[in-house]
């Protein structure tokens, strides 16, 4: 018993120690979870041979650590879920060259060229296929009384907060505080994440909610979902919002061949096909096909909203959900 | 008032305890500052940048009255649960008796959002069990908490009950007492002490429940504390916030302490075995039936709903992939963290109970330092401080096994203290008069006197590292993922075959260890 005892001790304790030296492996901050781009990864230190040691977090811990890490931080690479996080830590990144910035649409990267995305994340009203509400077709009509009690919303999740902070930028932070103080006095039914607001959408607990496309096209993989459906608002307002998850190279790395060499793969076909067929979210480079059961991203009223800008105002966006009581 | 065994003792005027010397004070000074680390640099961190308060007053009465109502609530229920277990899984001639004490504590591994998901699953118009509406709110939340740290006052109460003297319960049976007023007049005095432990441990840890409380729609302070960590770059309101629940526990720990009856119960007579209650008919039938609704209730339905949706995901296709390594570095991590905990616990637990007064009670109130924050609180302060003052130590093993340790000393030290205070310093005094050292004292008397309040607190320790979430975030080494991180982020892009069979792994791995540990050690 004890020396079973000490061979986990020691185990655990060389697994995880090494890694701080300055050369060896590409260090990257992943807000993207394990789940969603650890195959990927994989793939890239097979192809490329290059060792990666991955931290994985939430995105908008990842950015205060990097944050309060500073100059000296470790990361070379921080891959995060959403364009606030990596607009929170664009100070700390350098400018990717312009052979990788033009690989994508200049609406989904930095202005100054600090992160680029990777792959479309699109808000849609989920909705259960045999209710009769009427479908939003603004975001305003989200908020109409005949969806009391009927829609979910994740008031906590990265996703909301971002599309409360492109709502600032649309509309200010007035007619935001608006929108939200109507949302609360709708009797919204609340939730920890977007995952269950879809489960309990197709099992007809709720009318529908606010959400990202991907979760339903996941819930499907899994057996279920059959019940329900996404509906992107068509006005091109923030109602269809498209984040897309991104990289960007920390300034101070001491691996910049190896990051720029990370940066090109996840910009590459193989993985941007990775992201259509598995994560089921939308490449953004050209040449590669949408994903199943959507619309292509091209078809989407997705809004003109300067993503370099959100960073900015999500804090703003946090007290003012707090502020309508919905937190 | 004569003297008697239930008399407490006060060291008498004049009389110089030198028990251990200020030895044992130095040693707990030391194992004191990690618990301090996570308050004192929550508190420079809000001096240097400053306070903020992002929620209105109003609100903020709200969040406090729902916090107080639901702490006050889940307290009073699962130390009577845990009180109901420990009595009838140690006094009573049950089948599997130890089995059953093992089984009852194990609870405590699941963690609070698996344990509600699983009451979200039971219930709700597609509810597995029945059919009803889903307790949201006040109701689920008071529900799941109370089930689910049971075991928290089941394994504190469990020392406490083997070490009472049978003769003072005897002595009352003898003068003609019925068994219900033997356990109210001399079982539950006795157990004072273990019971004020338990309480402040289901208390405080419901103060820092995150995960129930949000899947559950309750409104606390921890639940605000999370969303603005999560929702914000900016830290300060969050860190504003955390600072009030922690002055919020500060005054529960006053007040304990104001009305705290150190009842030092030596009854200076060996301790004769006790034998076990047996029971027949009904009563038995009854305590049998009680013990499996709840082993039903806090293991069965859990495991049920994961099973479900691992075999539907199987079904679907769903590739789960290999856990083993998660499931060797949780173990690994967890271990180790318990036997730390348990020594950084053991002279605190000598300090407050061998040397009591005013100083000693500052001990006993410092060790909750961590304790009643929430973890993710607890993980911001303690980077900020590595960051700043311990760099060589920031994203280590060690460091986040001394971070646990910070955490969680209160519950090793709440089942050491009751394990000591009930044996009679008079031992140790004879030992040293007849001629043996201090060491050779505290090998053969005082550690085998503490021994089964240093494994209940052990096995305390072991089960809240094994699911423990949002400080293994922050503090962990790159690439060192455990099964409860595999269950959250699983979970949150709704990848729900591999969090349940995280899950299921979880339980499976945290039962042996515990069952070795609890059938060997604190069974007689």
């Amino acid at each position: 018993m004890t020396g079973a005892l000490a061979v986990m001790v020691v185990s655990t304790a060389c697994g995880a120690g090494d890694g701080s030296e300055a050369e060896g492996p590409l260090v990257v901050y992943s807000g993207r979870s394990e789940e969603l781009v650890g195959p990927l990864i994989e793939q890239f230190e097979t192809e490329s041979g290059i060792g990666v040691e991955i931290r994985y977090g939430e995105s908008s811990e990842l950015a205060a650590t990097l944050l309060a890490e500073g100059e000296e931080t470790e990361a070379d690479v921080f891959f995060a879920q959403d364009p606030a996080s990596l607009g929170a830590a664009a100070g700390l990144m350098a400018s990717l060259p312009e052979e990788t910035l033009e690989l994508v649409d200049a609406r989904f990267r930095d202005r100054d060229g600090s992160w680029i995305g990777t792959s479309g994340r699109v808000r849609v009203v989920v909705h259960n296929t045999d209710t009769d509400l009427p479908l939003p077709q603004t975001i305003d009509e989200a908020v109409d009384p005949a969806w009391a009690g009927q829609m979910g919303v994740a008031p906590t999740n990265g996703s909301f907060l971002a599309f409360v902070s492109a709502m600032i930028l649309e509309r200010g932070e007035d007619g935001t505080r608006a929108w939200l103080e109507a949302l609360a006095a709708n009797d919204p039914v609340e939730f920890d994440g977007n995952a269950p607001i879809v489960e309990a959408t197709d099992t007809g607990e709720l009318g529908g909610g606010l959400v990202n496309h991907y979760y339903l096209l996941r819930l499907r993989a899994e057996g279920q979902g059959n019940n329900a459906e996404n509906h992107f608002i068509p006005a091109g307002d923030v109602g269809s919002l498209v984040m897309p998850a991104g990289v960007g190279i920390m300034t101070n790395t001491d691996s910049p061949e190896a990051a720029q060499e990370f940066v090109d793969f996840l910009l590459a076909e193989e993985a941007q096909t990775f992201f259509a067929t598995e994560t089921f979210e939308f490449p953004l480079i050209d040449g590669v096909p949408q994903p199943d059961g959507v619309p292509p991203l091209s078809e989407i009223a997705a809004p003109d909203i300067d993503l370099s800008e959100l960073a900015a105002v999500l804090d703003l966006a946090t007290r003012l959900v707090a502020e309508a009581g919905l937190v | 008032m004569t003297a008697g065994p239930l008399t407490a003792r006060q060291p008498e005027v004049g009389q110089i305890r030198r028990r251990g010397g200020w030895g044992w004070w130095v040693a707990a000074g030391v194992a004191l500052l990690p618990a301090l680390i996570p308050p004192v640099s929550l508190l420079f961190q809000v001096i240097g940048t400053g306070t903020t308060l992002a929620v209105p007053p109003g609100r903020l009465a709200e969040l406090m009255l729902n916090t107080a109502m639901l702490t006050v609530a889940v307290t009073i229920t699962a130390v009577t649960i845990g009180l109901a277990t420990a009595w009838t899984t140690t006094r009573v001639a049950l089948p599997f008796r130890k089995g059953w004490m093992t089984l009852a504590a194990l609870p405590l591994v699941v963690p609070s959002y698996v344990a509600a998901l699983s009451l979200i699953a039971a219930t709700g118009p597609s509810g597995v069990i029945v059919e009803s509406p889903t307790p949201y709110g006040f109701v689920g939340s008071w529900l799941v908490l109370s089930v689910f740290t049971a075991p928290l006052a089941h394994l504190t109460l469990i020392p406490g009950l083997r070490t009472i003297d049978p003769a003072t319960e005897e002595a009352a049976t003898g003068l003609g007492a019925s068994r219900w007023r033997v356990f109210a007049t001399v079982t539950l005095p006795q157990l004072k002490p273990a019971l004020v432990s338990s309480g402040l441990l289901v208390g405080l840890y419901t103060l820092s429940d995150f995960g129930a409380v949000s899947l559950l729609r309750y409104d606390t302070f921890t639940r605000a504390i999370y969303t603005l960590y999560r929702g914000q770059i900016d830290r300060r309101p969050s860190a504003t916030l955390s600072l009030i629940l922690m002055a919020l526990a500060i005054v529960i720990l006053l007040v304990e302490r104001r009305y705290r009856a150190r009842v030092p119960l030596h009854s200076g007579r060996p301790r004769r075995e006790r034998p076990l209650l047996s029971l027949s008919g009904w009563p038995r039938a009854a305590s049998i039936s009680a013990l499996t609704l709840y082993i039903m209730l806090a293991l069965g339905l859990p495991l049920a709903v994961m099973a479900v949706s691992v075999f539907r995901g199987l079904e679907s296709e769903q590739i789960v992939g290999s856990l083993g390594a998660e499931a060797v570095r949780s173990l690994g991590v967890a271990i180790v963290a318990a036997l730390v905990t348990v020594i950084l616990a053991f002279p605190v637990a000598m300090v407050t109970t061998r040397r009591p007064g005013r100083l000693s009670g500052w001990v006993e109130s410092a060790m909750w330092g961590a304790y009643s924050l929430p973890h993710i609180t607890v993980g911001v302060a303690a980077v900020g401080f590595a960051l700043a003052s311990a760099r060589s130590l920031y994203q280590t093993l060690i460091y986040l096994v001394i971070i646990y340790g910070a955490i969680f000393l209160p519950q090793a030290a709440g089942a050491t203290q009751d394990s000591l205070v009930r044996a009679s310093p008079e031992l140790e005094d004879a030992s040293r008069g007849l001629g043996r050292g201090p060491v050779a004292t505290l090998m053969r008397v005082t550690l085998p006197l503490a021994w089964p309040g240093l494994v209940a607190g052990a096995a305390l320790v072991f089960l809240s590292v094994m699911k423990e979430l949002p400080a293994t975030l922050l503090l962990r080494p790159n690439g060192f993922e455990t099964l409860a991180i595999r269950i959250w982020s699983s979970t949150a892009e709704g990848f729900i075959t591999r969090a349940s069979a995280a899950g299921l792994v979880l339980l499976a791995v945290s039962i042996v260890p515990l069952f070795l540990v609890m059938s060997r050690e604190l069974s007689d």
